[in-house]
């Protein structure tokens, strides 16, 4: 097991570093220029020159990038070239909303749709199942900007149940945390728990056709071990499979439930230092994020040793 | 049995959305905190790094200034207690007001504000013509100093007064730092103090009341007169989509809109809880910038031509829409509604394309393909623009038009290149408030070549004549010289102007005294 966490962790270096290496050079091929956006509208060709200088921007690439990469070994991933804040604090003062963004979602997702997928495989064929389809195509079909201004509409404009927009900090309450993270985790919680209602369907259907369910039952079991004890966990793999490639999507996701509903977190970081070149920025947001990334592959793997042993004896 | 559990569930549920409606309802006791949604998100707070209109707002909240203008568009004394300018014109002294202070407490003195006009003047068209006729400042005393000309210069108290960019003052430790190092610190001596502590770029910044300020006794006109505080709390909000901006206010989440899009507008005015109000007079100029480096616009009939291909009333209907907005047709380039709007000298702004076809072909045109950079993520320019190439096109011109984001066009508009090896032919932008009606501060009039702003015009005769219009200290002789600059900025043609437009401000009705200040300003808003 200790081999092959640290065979991991190997690779998440070389991964890293092959990141590193792409993000610094594609954000610098692209078009645009951070000191023009500093600049303003109204900037001559010498504020451009000067403000270019004194960020540095005028240094060969080369010693751009071994620059970067020797105060990264030091753990300093640079400033803002904007507001002039380490990249790490800006970083750390986005952490929260996502995090709770993504887990308030993933936990409605898998919430809903384990017990939605199982339903509509017990139920297979049946008018349960045609609607739990249809509920999961319908929730997929939709693009997730378009789920998020209905939403808005009808549970904020309308009947002022909830918030339109924002994020409170769990410091300043629950209520008020919880309240502002409805509508962005139903918004972007939906697609999701169409992808792992219908996943968790089919390999339910699957398993519940194999030779050691249909023992189960001869023996007299009831549904709900059957069910639950029996199917569900040798179905299991898939589905974590699922929820950890679900995350990947997430990340995509998170950037527009975070623009529609103003939350303050990595997505909208993200897009602001994309939209402004504010280089050092992307280049520490991505660079995390590919870790988080690989870290969470590294948890789904280890995760399957739990609900299979043969796995769990070949990892040891 | 069935009832009673059936009452106990609908109590629960209404204790609990009860408790969920405290929560997300805002209190309705009196508060004095605005939230307010500014244009763009502030992440630089330096105005003289930075010409950004964010900046240059948050600028308005922590600093004041030596002079400032009323709704004539004359400078007023506003730090300033008392000036005067020497019979020979050369030497201004100021005398500044007592007991002002700095929000940390220190007092406002004259070595404070020489250096900071000396930063600013470093920057800032107006002040860099201040600098080259002065001879030097002389700090008298503490509320006393002097700026000493060489040379005559009749636009020193315009200069300082300024709008979009006016000579902010700050404590003489920060003013001095270089130029080119960005300053961090928002120290000033203006109504609001600057909460850095709480400031998250793309989140939100805050400012508090300066309870030291002390405003002028005369009430607020323009952005001169009394700043008082009525709020205590000024919050500015970054929210990125302006549906979302939207919805939060017609839900009271914020108070203030800034630049709410034009075909919001209506719906906002069927809204009795929003008042749309337009606080600025002149507005924005919205402009075709030529490359005066590259044919064909390096030859002036060619720059000539481009005003046959101009129709501003459809322009303006493209751009805004709602003709309460915009005027049909404004052919000065010093700004509508402005002392210096005039008629002279113009030529074109009326759709002719025979005689655009013939001025490009005097101009040596051969069906070249010509650049023209159109973003895609500013709908009122590609709005504008569309129109123009829709007019070049019709003219038979050779357009190679790339579609762009606005970070890229503003990064590659200031290249000097050949349009086919990465530079460009024309662009679309545009400029507000008064600075645009002054030959000096309009900053892509300024005809100086290499000196120039983006686009390089290149105009020597035109440049003296404004150079003249400087040095005139006579206001009326100032205003004939106009005429004269107009009519030769027709010939050479500097850039475009595509249409007059105002953009208005939203708010919650409950939101009282917003001041028609040109740019946004916070002081003598009151939340009821």
């Amino acid at each position: 097991m200790l081999n092959f966490i640290l065979r991991k962790i190997g690779s998440t270096a070389i991964v890293m570093m092959v990141v590193a290496v792409i993000v610094f050079i594609m954000i610098r091929v692209g078009p645009g220029d951070p000191a023009a956006v500093i600049a303003g509208e109204h900037a001559t060709t010498e504020d451009l020159e000067r403000i270019r200088r004194s960020l540095g921007l005028d240094e060969p690439m080369l010693y751009q990038f071994l620059h970067w990469v020797g105060r990264l070994m030091g753990g300093d991933f640079g400033q803002s070239l904007f507001s002039r804040k380490p990249v790490l604090e800006l970083i750390a003062g986005r952490l929260e909303p996502t995090l709770s963004l993504a887990t308030t979602t993933m936990l409605f997702a898998v919430c809903t749709a384990i017990p939605l997928g199982i339903i509509a495989a017990w139920q297979v064929g049946r008018w349960v199942d045609r609607a739990v389809m249809a509920l999961a195509t319908v929730a997929f079909s939709f693009p997730i900007f378009i789920i998020g201004y209905g939403l808005v509409w009808g549970f904020a404009l309308k009947l002022r149940w909830l918030p339109v927009q924002g994020f409170r900090p769990l410091s300043q309450g629950p209520t008020l945390y919880l309240t502002h993270l409805v509508l962005p985790s139903l918004t972007l919680g939906l697609v999701f728990m169409a992808l792992l209602t219908r996943m968790t369907r089919s390999t339910m259907i699957e398993v519940l056709g194999e030779d050691y369910i249909r023992t189960a039952r001869s023996k007299g079991l009831s549904q709900v071990p059957i069910l639950f004890k029996h199917a569900l966990q040798n179905a299991a793999i898939p589905i974590v499979t699922t929820i950890g490639s679900g995350i990947a999507l997430l990340i995509g996701g998170v950037v527009v439930a975070e623009s529609v509903f103003a939350i303050p977190g990595i997505g909208r970081l993200t897009i602001e230092a994309v939209t402004q070149r504010d280089y050092p920025v992307i280049q520490g947001v991505l660079l995390l994020a590919s870790l988080a990334y690989v870290v969470i592959n590294l948890l789904v793997d280890l995760s399957y040793g739990l609900f299979d042993p043969r796995i769990r004896n070949m990892t040891s | 049995m069935v009832f009673k559990h059936a009452i106990r569930k609908i109590v629960s549920a209404s204790l609990l959305a009860a408790g969920l409606a405290a929560a997300v309802c805002p209190a309705q006791a009196a508060d004095k905190t605005l939230k307010a949604v500014v244009n763009a998100d502030l992440k630089i707070i330096d105005p003289t790094w930075s010409t950004a209109y964010v900046t240059i707002r948050h600028s308005y909240l922590v600093y004041d200034n030596l002079f400032a203008l009323n709704s004539k568009f004359e400078p007023k004394p506003q730090m300033v207690d008392t000036y005067d300018v020497s019979p020979d014109g050369l030497v201004y002294s100021f005398t500044l007001r007592k007991g002002m202070k700095w929000h940390d407490g220190t007092p406002v003195t004259s070595a404070d504000c020489v250096a900071s006009i000396r930063r600013w003047a470093q920057r800032n068209a107006m002040g860099q013509h201040m600098t080259r006729a002065m001879a030097g400042f002389e700090i008298v005393d503490d509320l006393t100093f002097k700026i000493k000309l060489k040379e005559k210069f009749g636009l020193v108290i315009d200069a300082l007064a300024g709008a979009e960019a006016p000579a902010f003052m700050m404590p003489k430790a920060i003013a001095e730092q270089p130029i080119d190092k960005q300053i961090t610190d928002p120290t000033g001596s203006g109504p609001f103090i600057m909460k850095r502590d709480e400031w998250q770029p793309g989140v939100k910044a805050v400012y508090v009341r300066n309870p030291d300020y002390i405003p002028r006794n005369e009430p607020p006109d323009y952005l001169s007169g009394g700043k008082v505080a009525k709020l205590d709390r000024v919050e500015w909000l970054y929210i990125p989509d302006n549906n979302t901006t939207l919805s939060a206010l017609q839900a009271g989440e914020i108070d203030y809109f800034e630049a709410p899009p034009l075909d919001f507008v209506q719906l906002m005015k069927n809204d009795p809880n929003i008042t749309v109000l337009t606080i600025d007079k002149l507005g924005i100029q919205m402009m075709a910038r030529p490359n005066s480096l590259f044919p064909p616009f390096n030859n002036y009939k060619a720059r000539q031509a481009l005003l046959y291909l101009v129709n501003q009333s459809e322009a303006m209907q493209a751009v805004v829409g709602d003709p309460e907005y915009y005027l049909k047709s404004c052919v000065t380039y010093f700004m509508c509604g402005s002392e210096n709007e005039t008629k002279a000298g113009v030529v074109g702004l009326t759709v002719d394309i025979e005689k655009a076809k013939a001025l490009f072909k005097e101009a040596g045109y051969n069906g070249e393909p010509i650049t023209v950079l159109l973003p895609t993520d500013r709908p009122q320019y590609q709005a504008a623009e569309n129109v123009l190439i829709a007019a070049m096109r019709k003219a038979g011109l050779n357009l190679d038009v790339q579609s762009l984001d606005w970070a890229t066009i503003t990064a590659r508009r200031a290249k000097r290149d050949r349009p086919d090896k990465g530079g460009w032919n024309l662009f679309v932008t545009s400029q507000g408030g008064p600075d645009p009606a002054s030959p000096l501060a309009n900053i892509w009039f300024n005809s100086q070549c290499a000196k120039a702003n983006v686009g390089w015009a290149c105009d020597e005769e035109l440049t003296k004549l404004v150079s003249a219009w400087a040095q005139e200290t006579d206001p009326a002789k100032r205003r004939a010289m106009v005429d004269e600059i107009q009519t030769r900025a027709f010939v050479s043609v500097p850039y475009v102007n595509l249409g007059q437009y105002v953009q208005p401000i939203a708010f919650r009705s409950n939101i009282k005294g917003v001041v028609k200040a040109g740019v946004p300003v916070y002081w003598n808003i009151e939340k009821q």
